[in-house]
C-alpha cells in the first residue's frame, strides 16, 4: 500500500505544485489574487485539443502555440484589467473570477459541454515498486519537476529573478533602486500564465476536458497556497505535496470514501491554519517572501 | 381605370386566399423541448425530438377529427447541469412565453423534481426522457391530482436499472467462470457519489445471489474526479476480476482510459454515461475497448423502427443516439398517438389517452404504469415491453451484447430474447492473459 501511496501521491502533487507555484508567484509579486489562473490551464488544454484533434497538428506544435497564446492572453488580461485595479485586491479577485467564468461560457458556446480528451503522447505503463505507472504520469511528474527546477533557477540565478524577488519583498524600495516594477509585474504575469500553460501541456492528456474543469484545481491550489503560506513559492510546493499525498492516502486507505479526497485535503488545510494561521511557510516579515 | 380596378380585385382575392392558407397553417401544435442544450443530453433531446417532428410533419402531421395539424418545436436550454434555478425558469418560459402545448425533456433527477412544480402549476403534460430516480413518479402515487401530467418516457428507473446491471454482472460472472475457471469472481464496486449511482449499484448487488461473487471493496469517487489512477491501482491490488461501475460525469473518461492503459485485469462493466457516445472512443484514445455499458438501444432490431432511427441519427449528427435521444424521439410519437386517439388537444382528454398508451416505438413497446401502481406513469420494463440493452466497445464501435437469449436471476421470459444483430460479450484479452499466467 505504501508504494502505491508514494507513486500516486507524487503524480497528484506534481500538477498541483506547478499550478500553485504560478498562482503564488503573481500574488507574491503583484499582489494579484488571480482566480482565473486555472482557467488559463483550461484554455491551454482546449487550445491543444483544437490543435491536435481538430486541426491535425502534432502535439508538440500545438503545445508550443497554445502556451504562447495563453501567455499572450494572460498579459492582455494583466495590462487591460488587473493592472488598473491591482491596488484593490477584492476587485482583482472578482474581475479574475469573471474572466474565468467568461472563458467557461465562451468554451460552452463554441465547443459545447461535451467531455473530450487529448491523446497521450506516450502510451503504456511501467512497474515502479510493484505499482503500474503510466508513462504519461511519469512524464507529468518529470515535466513538473523540470518546470519547478527551471523556475528556481530563474528566480535565484538570473538578474530577472533577483528583480522579481526584490519587487516581491518591497516594491517601493525596488523602484527606488531603479527596477521597473510595472515591467517586472508584467513579466511575472507572463511567467505565471506560462506555468499554468505548462501544467496543461504535461497533465491535460490525463484529464477529461470540459468547460468546468478549472474549478476543482482552483480549489485545490487555493488550499495548497493558503496551507503553504500566501505568496511563498516554497510553501506552495509543500502545500501541494501535502494535499496530493492526503488525497492519495484517502483513496488508497479508505476506498469507500474516495469521493472525500478533496474534503479531507481541505480539512488538513484547516487544521494547519488553526495551528499556524500564516500557513506553513507564511510570510511574517516581507523579506522572507519568495 | 378599369384595368386598375381588376388589379385591385385580383389583389384582394390573393390576399383572401393567403389569409385562408395562413389560417390553415396556424393549426400547429407546439412541442417544447427542454434540456441542457450545451451538453450531450440536451443536444440529444433536441436531435431526437426534432427528428420525430420532421418525420411526422413530412408524413402529413397530426390528425384531429380529420383536420391536419403541424408540429412545431420550441427549444429551451435548462442549463440544469450547472444551475437548478435556470431549469425552472426555462420551463416557465416555455409555458408562459412560448406557449407550448406539450413538454418533452429534463435530464437530472434533482432539477426534474423542481420542474415538476412548474408543470403542476400550469397543468401541462410533460414526457420526461431523463431522470432515472423513482422519486418523480413516486410523487404521483402520493398526490396524483397534482402531478398527473408527468410521464416518464426515459431510461429504466433505478430499481430496473439495478436489475439490468445485475443481469450484466451475472453474464460476466458466468464468462469469468467459463474462461478463467474462477468459481467465485471478485467484484470491485466503482461509483460516483450520487443518489442514482449508489441506488443502481446497491440494487444490482442485491439482485445477484451472494454465493455467486465476492465484493472486494467499493470506491465512491466524486462526479468530477479527473484522475482515478489511485483507485484503479487499488482495485488491481485487491485482485478484482470485475469492476462494476456507475458514473455519469466526466470521471467516466479517466476511468476507462486508466483502465485500458494500465491494462487492469478486470472486466469493466456497468453504467458509464459518457461511454454511451461514439465520442468516448476519441476521448479515451481507444482505451475504452471492451468496456461494457447499459444503453436504451443499440444498432439491433429491437423493433422495425430501431435501426432506421439509429441510422438517421448517425447520418444527421455523426453521433450514435444515446438513451435520451431515442426517448425524446419516441416521446413525440407517443404524444401524437395520444392526441389522435383523444381526438382533441384538451389536456384531460390527451392525459387519459396517454394513460392507455400501447405504442411500438424505436426503443420497444411503450406502456405506462397505471395510477394505482407504486410508480404511476413510469415505463413498463421487461421482455415484451422495453428491455434496454448492454453494449460493449469493440474497435471503435458499440456492439450490443445483451439481452443474449439466456434467462438468468429467475427471469424465465428472457430465454430466447436476443435482438437480431446482437453479438456475444467478450472478456478483455489482456485480462485473460493475466489470469492464465497467474495460475
Amino acid at each position: 500500500m505504501l508504494e502505491r501511496i508514494l507513486v500516486n501521491g507524487l503524480v497528484t502533487s506534481g500538477t498541483y505544485a506547478v499550478l500553485a507555484v504560478g498562482f503564488s508567484l503573481i500574488f507574491g509579486v503583484a499582489k494579484i489574487f488571480n482566480m482565473a489562473h486555472t482557467a488559463l490551464y483550461m484554455i491551454t488544454a482546449f487550445l491543444i485539443f483544437v490543435g491536435t484533434n481538430q486541426l491535425g497538428f502534432p502535439y508538440a506544435l500545438s503545445a508550443v502555440v497554445s502556451v504562447g497564446a495563453t501567455i499572450g492572453f494572460g498579459l492582455i488580461c494583466y495590462a487591460l484589467l488587473f493592472d488598473r485595479v491591482k491596488v484593490h485586491q477584492t476587485a482583482v479577485m472578482i474581475i479574475s473570477l469573471a474572466v474565468a467564468m467568461l472563458g467557461q461560457e465562451i468554451l460552452l458556446l463554441t465547443l459545447s459541454g461535451h467531455y473530450r480528451g487529448i491523446a497521450p503522447f506516450v502510451t503504456g505503463s511501467i512497474d515502479i515498486l510493484g505499482v503500474a505507472v503510466l508513462y504519461q504520469h511519469l512524464f507529468t511528474v518529470l515535466g513538473c519537476l523540470a518546470t519547478l527546477f527551471g523556475l528556481w533557477a530563474l528566480l535565484t540565478k538570473t538578474n530577472l529573478g533577483k528583480a522579481i524577488r526584490a519587487v516581491a519583498q518591497d516594491s517601493e524600495t525596488a523602484n527606488l533602486m531603479g527596477i521597473n516594477v510595472s515591467r517586472v509585474c508584467l513579466i511575472t504575469m507572463g511567467i505565471s500564465a506560462g506555468l499554468a500553460a505548462v501544467a496543461a501541456v504535461v497533465a491535460a492528456p490525463l484529464e477529461p476536458l470540459h468547460p468546468g474543469m478549472w474549478m476543482l484545481p482552483l480549489t485545490m491550489i487555493l488550499a495548497a497556497v493558503v496551507l503553504g503560506g500566501l505568496g511563498s513559492i516554497k510553501g506552495s510546493v509543500f502545500g501541494a505535496i501535502i494535499l496530493g499525498f492526503a488525497e492519495t492516502i484517502v483513496v488508497t486507505a479508505v476506498p469507500g470514501g474516495s469521493f472525500l479526497r478533496g474534503a479531507v485535503s481541505l480539512a488538513a488545510m484547516v487544521l494547519v491554519l488553526i495551528a499556524r494561521p500564516e500557513g506553513l511557510f507564511g510570510v511574517v516579515f516581507e523579506e522572507e517572501r519568495l | 381605370m378599369r384595368i386598375f380596378g381588376r388589379w385591385v380585385i385580383a389583389s384582394f382575392l390573393i390576399l383572401f386566399v393567403s389569409m385562408g392558407t395562413y389560417a390553415y397553417a396556424d393549426q400547429t401544435i407546439k412541442i417544447g423541448l427542454i434540456g441542457p442544450m450545451k451538453f450531450v443530453p440536451g443536444e440529444h433531446i433536441l436531435w431526437g425530438g426534432t427528428l420525430a417532428v420532421e418525420e411526422i410533419n413530412k408524413a402529413g402531421g397530426v390528425t384531429i377529427k380529420g383536420k391536419k395539424y403541424t408540429l412545431e418545436v420550441a427549444k429551451a436550454d435548462s442549463n440544469e447541469i450547472l444551475s437548478l434555478p435556470d431549469a425552472v425558469s426555462a420551463m416557465e418560459r416555455l409555458i408562459t412565453s412560448d406557449k407550448v402545448d406539450f413538454l418533452i425533456g429534463g435530464f437530472n433527477s434533482e432539477p426534474v423534481l423542481a420542474m415538476q412544480e412548474v408543470m403542476a402549476e400550469y397543468k401541462k403534460i410533460w414526457l420526461c426522457p431523463g431522470s432515472s430516480h423513482v422519486k418523480p413518479c413516486e410523487r404521483l402515487a402520493e398526490n396524483y391530482e397534482k402531478y398527473k401530467y408527468f410521464f416518464r418516457c426515459g431510461p429504466p428507473n433505478t430499481v430496473y436499472a439495478g436489475r439490468i446491471v445485475a443481469h450484466q454482472l451475472m453474464m460476466v460472472i458466468e464468462k469469468v467462470r467459463e474462461e478463467l475457471g474462477v468459481k467465485k469472481p471478485k467484484v470491485a464496486l466503482f461509483n460516483e457519489k450520487g443518489l442514482w449511482a449508489e441506488a443502481n449499484i446497491e440494487n444490482a448487488v442485491k439482485e445477484v445471489p451472494k454465493e455467486e461473487f465476492e465484493v472486494v471493496g467499493q470506491w465512491a469517487i466524486s462526479r468530477t474526479a479527473s484522475d482515478v489512477t489511485a483507485e484503479m491501482s487499488a482495485i488491481k491490488a485487491a485482485g478484482a476480476h470485475i469492476i462494476l461501475d456507475c458514473v455519469s460525469g466526466p470521471a467516466g473518461i479517466p476511468m476507462a482510459r486508466t483502465w485500458g492503459e494500465l491494462k487492469i485485469p478486470a472486466a469493466l462493466i456497468g453504467v458509464d454515461i459518457p461511454g454511451m457516445t461514439l465520442a468516448h472512443w476519441q476521448a479515451t484514445n481507444g482505451m475504452c475497448n471492451y468496456e461494457m455499458t447499459m444503453q436504451t438501444i443499440g444498432r439491433v432490431e429491437i423493433t422495425e423502427k430501431t435501426i432506421p432511427f439509429y441510422d438517421k441519427m448517425v447520418d444527421k449528427t455523426k453521433q450514435n443516439p444515446t438513451y435520451i435521444a431515442v426517448d425524446a424521439y419516441d416521446a413525440v410519437y407517443v404524444i401524437k398517438d395520444a392526441i389522435e386517439r383523444a381526438g382533441s388537444l384538451d389536456t384531460d382528454a390527451v392525459l387519459a389517452a396517454l394513460e392507455k398508451t400501447d405504442y411500438r416505438g424505436a426503443m420497444g413497446r411503450i406502456k405506462f404504469f397505471p395510477k394505482n401502481h407504486e410508480w404511476p406513469h413510469d415505463l413498463v420494463w421487461g421482455p415484451g415491453y422495453v428491455t434496454w440493452v448492454d453494449t460493449q466497445w469493440r474497435d471503435g464501435n458499440l456492439a450490443t451484447v445483451w439481452p443474449d437469449g439466456k434467462a438468468r436471476l429467475g427471469m424465465k421470459d428472457l430465454e430466447g430474447l436476443r435482438y437480431k444483430g446482437t453479438v456475444d460479450y467478450r472478456l478483455p484479452p489482456w485480462m485473460i492473459e493475466y489470469w492464465k499466467n497467474k495460475k
